[in-house]
């Protein structure tokens, strides 16, 4: 990238040179690296641009037998079903509420562990940790939560552990909807909180050495020296993260819910997609209807990450662009 | 490298890509070409594959009694099967994509189809059979041999559109509620007929025989998954039902349905329905029911009962079934815990675009003969069956599987007798075997007590116009979840039994008129056929 940029750079100070030559001479210089990017472009093309057609489905009143071409218009129905509907308060305010509490637990704990382990002088040691927290990333989340339903049953290990400390019933913690979002958040932590310090941890070696010299010779200690040199120079890692993270709160997947809650939780874990997985492919198939929720919530997101890089860019002067 | 190089490179690479695509289709059309040369008419045929057969065959073509029928009729079945778990997500994928339909389609046409069977003709993806119907004289013969059955197999404008699995037994419940036996008579109680002496035994069972939970039924067996039980006693049915009047009633939104609730919610207080009734599943339950933990649970007559039975190492252990419950000594039951229709289980249409059209109806129509239904349900003479006295009786390779596969397992890989599929089905002399122990057959008996007063309760299968359907489906989603959610919220206490009227006013609001509206129209649609 920093080539490309250095040759338009270049190009800009020559004058009068046709826009067709000057298009000639730049595929001539970068000719291999447009043509790196034209796997990644072809994949957002196919992938992500190409389906988006679908879209239309959310304004139709769409039947599988005629397809996207032959279902009838119906304007904006399917979302005018979807804000009366009785779920609709509930099932916003829990995507909203496990999407921000996994995001308030969920964002940080990585980085806490990779400033951690980036303290850490010992190599072996450092080793070992990474690897045990790496491990829970490569289970597969159907498995997660087999044990996590095992665990949290009323003789679980959890349940038994939980309760002879006084935390908590002996009962089936999943049973209860109060717990719902702190066992989905904390397994989360749990499963992602290594993988999660990978990138990090390359911010984190890419840190200048002198700066932390130099903090030493004027007297800083650990602590200051991770306040005031280390986290200002992975700053814009973080908020890059940060904004990207955002840019989900609407998208909480469906799997996982789905695998961990039953009737009795509805009330705190039934959630947009988990709502969208039972009326599109578990009764009714009403795929117009379903798409216009997932359009509705792909909105917000959109939303929010403009705003939250708006945000960013007053408050610190990074954003992603 | 230049450009030119770098193009000259991606191009070779795309045509090697081609080039390798091009002989793989080339490979597969020369195969198919050499199986139909012999002789045989090759037919692709697309079927979910039921439990019993999954797990000990990856594909239907490997079952003995496919195998037998391609010798039958010279028709060589390629079978395609959606992955367990998708069955219903694949078959709408089928149809969405409509390019490279099978031959046949076996599926449950009538719920699965949105609009139903008569919209799947008319959408051009089946063709209607009725005028096949002459090279298909034993199918003929078999519906028409029973009227309800004719009615059933056909839509509301008597479009006959597929094959279907045409239930010959008179055992119309294979399933309902069981108790310890052995602990009733320890206790000298009486198996227990109206909902005070359940009561009765269940709190003797925790409080005499110390049993941990003295009943554990999963809470989607209470009221989701259409199986009438404890409700029953209250006279309302689980979903739609017919009343007294023969007019179509909701039960969830019944006076009775409160009742229901309030001794539920009582035995969950008293803790004698399972305190973890709400996300247990059918394993715990298993080993409970099997270790005594549970002295009482609702069970399968094939294939819970005979499980358990094996398993049991209790000294003495038995099971007794026993008739849903009435409020008052001496009432007549209402419900079945479910009531099979005459026609069961995934029906196979031909679609518009076979090509050996004939043959395949002629294939479809030797299962409906007695030499078919035969094969079908006992398969072949010497290996998995033996005449005696003029009877078929399974050999011990059904019966007592020398892998050591239970019998369901063992008919799944060897006949098709112990589920839903095309021809005759649920043929008495495979009843009278199916159910190895007594046990098994007096519960069958028990739960069939009152099948004469359930047939006037039940809905039979009905057609529902596009639009209908369409509603129907939206009414439902709404109501299912909210009814699954509240009725567990009303037993376990979290939501008190007094807002039980509002509960009826958001189910009435989420549109339950317009859902009884179109069952009624069902329903006259169907007495007109």
């Amino acid at each position: 990238m920093a080539k490309v940029a250095l040759v338009q750079g270049e190009e800009v100070k020559k004058p009068k040179v046709s826009l067709g030559t000057k298009m000639k001479k730049e595929w001539n210089r970068n000719k291999y690296v447009y043509a790196l990017a034209i796997p990644l472009i072809a994949y957002y093309a196919i992938f992500h641009y190409g389906p988006m057609y679908g879209i239309v489905m959310a304004f139709q009143d769409y039947s599988i037998v005629d397809g996207i071409s032959g279902s009838p218009f119906i304007g904006l129905d399917n979302f005018i079903k979807f804000f009366e509907s009785h779920y609709f308060w509930r099932l916003i305010r829990n995507t909203l509420a496990l999407s921000i509490q996994n995001i308030l637990w969920g964002f940080p704990a990585p980085l806490i562990l990779a400033l951690l382990l980036n303290e850490v002088k010992h190599k072996k040691f450092k080793k070992a940790v990474q690897t045990i927290t790496y491990l829970p990333h490569f289970i597969s989340l159907v498995v997660v939560c087999g044990m996590l339903n095992q665990f949290l049953a009323r003789d679980g290990f959890i349940t038994s552990l939980l309760s002879s400390l006084g935390l908590v019933e002996q009962t089936n913690l999943l049973a209860i909807k109060e717990y719902f979002r702190t066992i989905y958040v904390a397994s989360g932590i749990w499963q992602e909180i290594g993988w999660g310090t990978i990138i990090y941890l390359a911010a984190l070696s890419g840190v200048d050495e002198q700066l932390y010299e130099a903090a030493a010779i004027d007297g800083a200690n650990r602590f200051k020296r991770l306040i005031h040199v280390t986290l200002p120079s992975i700053a814009p890692t973080i908020i890059m993260l940060f904004i990207l993270r955002v840019g989900q709160v609407m998208s909480v997947g469906f799997e996982k819910v789905i695998l961990l809650y039953n009737p009795q939780t509805y009330e705190t874990a039934d959630v947009l997609s988990t709502y969208i997985y039972r009326y599109g492919l578990g009764g009714s198939f009403d795929y117009g209807y379903t798409t216009a929720i997932g359009l509705f919530s792909s909105l917000i997101n959109f939303i929010l990450v403009i705003l939250a890089n708006q945000f960013s860019k007053k408050v610190s002067e990074t954003s992603l662009w | 490298m230049s450009f030119r190089k770098f193009a000259v490179a991606c191009m070779c690479v795309m045509l090697a890509v081609g080039a390798t695509g091009c002989g793989q289709k080339e490979a597969g059309t020369s195969s198919t070409d050499t199986s139909k040369g012999s002789a045989d008419k090759s037919i692709t045929y697309w079927a979910a594959m039921n439990g019993n057969v999954s797990p000990v065959v990856q594909n239907y073509g490997e079952v003995e009694y496919y195998k037998q029928l391609k010798e039958k009729t010279g028709v060589a079945i390629e079978f395609l099967h959606p992955p367990v778990g998708q069955e219903a997500e694949q078959f709408k994928l089928l149809i969405a994509s409509r390019k490279d339909l099978p031959d046949v389609i076996q599926a449950q046409w009538l719920s699965e189809y949105p609009g139903g069977p008569e919209k799947a003709v008319k959408d051009g993806i089946i063709i209607p059979l009725n005028d096949y119907l002459d090279l298909a004289p034993n199918y003929k013969a078999a519906m028409e041999a029973n009227p309800e059955m004719f009615k059933q197999c056909k839509t509301d404008e008597g479009t006959i559109y597929a094959f279907q699995g045409l239930n010959q037994g008179d055992v119309k419940a294979f399933s309902g509620l069981v108790l310890r036996e052995d602990w009733l008579e320890d206790l000298g109680l009486e198996a227990p007929e109206t909902i005070e002496e359940w009561e009765t035994v269940l709190r003797a069972f925790k409080e005499e025989k110390g049993v941990e939970v003295p009943l554990s039924i999963k809470a989607l067996d209470l009221s989701g998954n259409g199986l009438n039980l404890f409700n029953a006693a209250y006279e309302i049915g689980i979903d739609f039902y017919l009343d007294d009047n023969g007019k179509v009633q909701y039960g969830p939104i019944q006076p009775g349905y409160k009742e229901y609730l309030t001794t539920l919610n009582r035995w969950y207080k008293e803790g004698l329905l399972d305190p973890d009734f709400a996300s247990i599943d059918s394993k715990i339950i298993d080993a409970n029911i099997i270790n005594g933990k549970t002295g009482a649970t609702f069970a399968w007559v094939g294939s819970s009962i005979g499980t358990w039975y094996k398993a049991a190492t209790e000294e003495g252990y038995e099971l007794v079934g026993v008739p849903n419950p009435v409020l008052n000594k001496g009432d007549e039951g209402k419900f079945l815990s479910g009531y099979t229709n005459s026609i069961a289980g995934p029906a196979a249409a031909i679609t518009a675009t076979a090509e050996n059209v004939e043959e395949i109806v002629k294939m479809f129509d030797y299962l409906y003969t007695e030499e078919g239904a035969l094969l079908k349900n006992f398969g072949v003479e010497g290996l998995t069956y033996n005449m005696e006295d003029g009877k078929p009786v399974y050999t011990d390779l059904i019966l007592n599987n020398p892998d050591g596969l239970s019998i369901g397992h063992a008919m799944g890989k060897y006949i098709q007798a112990n589920y839903g599929a095309p021809g005759l089905c649920e043929i008495p002399e495979y009843q009278e075997q199916y159910y190895q122990l007594d046990a098994q057959k007096e519960a069958a008996a028990a739960f069939n007590k009152y099948v004469d007063n359930a047939a006037k309760h039940v809905i039979p299968p009905l057609t529902a116009t596009s639009d209908e359907s369409k509603d129907l489906a939206t009414i439902m989603t709404e109501i299912n979840t909210y009814r699954d959610e509240m009725f567990i919220a009303f037993v376990t206490g979290a939501e008190s039994l007094d807002n039980f009227d509002q509960y009826v006013e958001q189910i009435n609001k989420f549109g339950i008129d317009r859902a009884i509206e179109i069952k009624e129209a069902g329903i006259k649609r169907y007495e007109a056929r």
